[in-house]
């Protein structure tokens, strides 16, 4: 355990200066993710009166951080095939790195990227629309939720990292599933506005759970089911999904190490 | 003999739709994009919101209004992606000295390749936004399909001479990815694509009176999802696309000619 801790931090340390020295590259990942956050979320406002503006900013930067972080867990498990392009995969395996451990430390960079988007993003909302209005009501929901949310993340980013290395999946698929999932699942509004066909599907998923109880504890929201079922299944369904994610990864890892990389089509 | 303008169309068209079979998912990708943005902001914005008070602030119908505004996001994003990066694609790509041993010029060539995507991208919005306006509005709209079709087209051409002004930063920048990253949703911001401009702040509004492309947005939007559009005032949009465009072109051309040759010195990018 002591080493999986220190194989991570030694990723997580030279990542890190990687993510410190590109300056540049810095400022403008957190400015592209405030403008687009931005362009998305000004057309939602259009659908609300004036006085519940402030409100629909709250609901409207949850949506939205729920669908960047869901975004961000795609990439960071696509972007495994950059590390193939670049020559970079094989070596940090064979210094005995694992892909659950790799998936981790740059599921970590990635959330670092997207948080400070998002704190950028919430700058530029309040000085082009107003202040969110927010409605903190239960910090254990909160704190549940995220939790839940960081584990759905790094499954989420294992199961598109393993299957990417196994099928070569394109970067379309992987764009697309990022915009269907959030719609499709929950994560972007609440299960009980959702018409009762696409909630059905949701509840199938790990996805609404997590995102339920930050709703419920950043706006108030009441959640579909019971707020103790919904605490519970939002740590125990993502638990499920990461340990599906961790049998794909360690079954993709024992794969390479036996035959290599085959992913037949990397575009 | 150097290659004419025509002959550069040709082949790019030909490498293009090569590209575009082989790779099935990005067939997906462009039927589905329009209406997954529309869905979301539809989606979102019905569920915590209403529809009427959409129709309070802007006379028009939500989803005409928003995937009329997906489609010339679409169109947008060809040229953008397709003059003011490829500088630095193809640098990225490895091809970028071969394609400056080229005969013909980096220019005549930067303008031929988005022509291929432009065409598919035109088919396509008149495909997807003919059933969706025929449903909403009835059979009359046919001709606003076309007429938008062509405004979209028009829109597209004005940014030509923007996008090469973009790929001429882009060089001075050395072609670092990140300035890039900036200016496409910047653009798309300033052009009220998914946003009215007429909502926007008045420091906003005059910055997105200088581009092109938020004329073009703001007449398609007019005559297919506004209730009773004006036609003065669509076709005053249409006299600012083309007076931008008679202003940025010259611009874009000489500011790209001169990077070309100075890219051409050196090398490359860096």
């Amino acid at each position: 355990m002591i080493k999986v801790i220190q194989r991570i931090y030694a990723t997580l340390r030279a990542e890190l200066k990687v993510f410190i020295r590109a300056k540049i590259r810095m400022i403008a990942s957190t400015l592209t993710t405030a403008l687009w956050g931005t362009l998305f979320i000004l057309p939602m406002i259009l659908f609300f009166k004036a006085s519940d503006i402030p409100v629909a900013l709250a609901y409207a930067v949850i949506a939205f951080t729920m669908f960047y972080l869901l975004s961000t867990a795609s990439w960071t498990g696509f972007n495994l095939r950059r590390r193939i392009m670049e020559g970079i995969l094989e070596n940090q395996l064979l210094h005995g790195l694992t892909l659950p451990e790799l998936t981790l430390s740059n599921l970590i960079i990635g959330l670092i990227y997207q948080i400070l988007g998002l704190l950028v993003f919430i700058v530029s909302i309040v000085l082009v629309v107003g202040i969110p209005q927010f409605n903190l009501g239960n910090i254990l929901a909160v704190l549940t939720g995220v939790i839940g949310l960081f584990i759905l993340m790094w499954g989420h980013a294992g199961i598109v990292g393993a299957s990417t290395l196994i099928a070569g999946t394109s970067g379309v698929i992987v764009e697309l599933s990022s915009w269907i999932i959030p719609l499709a699942s929950g994560m972007i509004a609440p299960l009980k506005g959702m018409p009762e066909m696409l909630r059905a599907v949701a509840l199938a998923t790990p996805f609404p759970y997590p995102c339920e109880a930050i709703r419920y504890g950043l706006l108030g929201v009441e959640p579909l089911l019971p707020l103790d079922t919904t605490l519970a299944l939002s740590v125990i369904a993502p638990l499920i999904y990461a340990s599906i994610s961790y049998i794909l990864l360690t079954y993709t890892y024992i794969r390479i190490k036996r035959r290599g990389i085959t992913t037949p089509a990397l575009r | 003999m150097k290659p004419r303008y025509i002959d550069i169309v040709i082949a790019e068209f030909k490498c293009f739709f090569t590209e575009f079979i082989r790779r099935k998912s990005l067939i997906i990708a462009l039927i589905l994009y329009p209406y997954i943005l529309t869905a979301l902001i539809l989606f979102i914005g019905t569920i915590f919101g209403s529809p009427r008070y959409f129709r309070e602030k802007i006379p028009a119908d939500p989803l005409l209004f928003f995937l009329s505004s997906s489609l010339t996001l679409l169109v947008s994003l060809v040229m953008l992606d397709d003059i003011g990066a490829r500088f630095i694609w193809e640098e990225q790509l490895g091809t970028l000295s071969y394609l400056m041993l080229m005969p013909a010029s980096m220019t005549k060539f930067i303008l031929a390749s988005p022509i291929p995507r432009l065409v598919l991208t035109l088919g396509w919005v008149m495909l997807t936004l003919a059933p969706t306006a025929i449903y909403v509005k009835g059979v009359e709209t046919g001709i606003a399909i076309i007429i938008v079709s062509s405004i979209a087209a028009l829109g597209a051409l004005s940014l030509m001479g923007f996008a090469l002004i973009i790929g001429g930063l882009l060089i001075l920048s050395k072609g670092e990815w990140a300035i890039y990253w900036i200016i496409r949703p910047l653009i798309l911001f300033l052009s009220g694509v998914l946003y009215p401009v007429a909502l926007m702040p008045l420091w906003l509004k005059v910055l997105s009176m200088t581009m092109p492309i938020s004329y073009a947005v703001e007449a398609s939007r007019m005559l297919i999802a506004y209730d009773n559009p004006e036609i003065k005032l669509i076709l005053l949009n249409i006299g600012l696309i083309l007076v931008l465009s008679i202003l940025y072109t010259p611009i874009g051309l000489k500011t790209y000619k001169y990077l070309e040759l100075k890219v051409k010195r050196v090398g490359g990018l860096k």
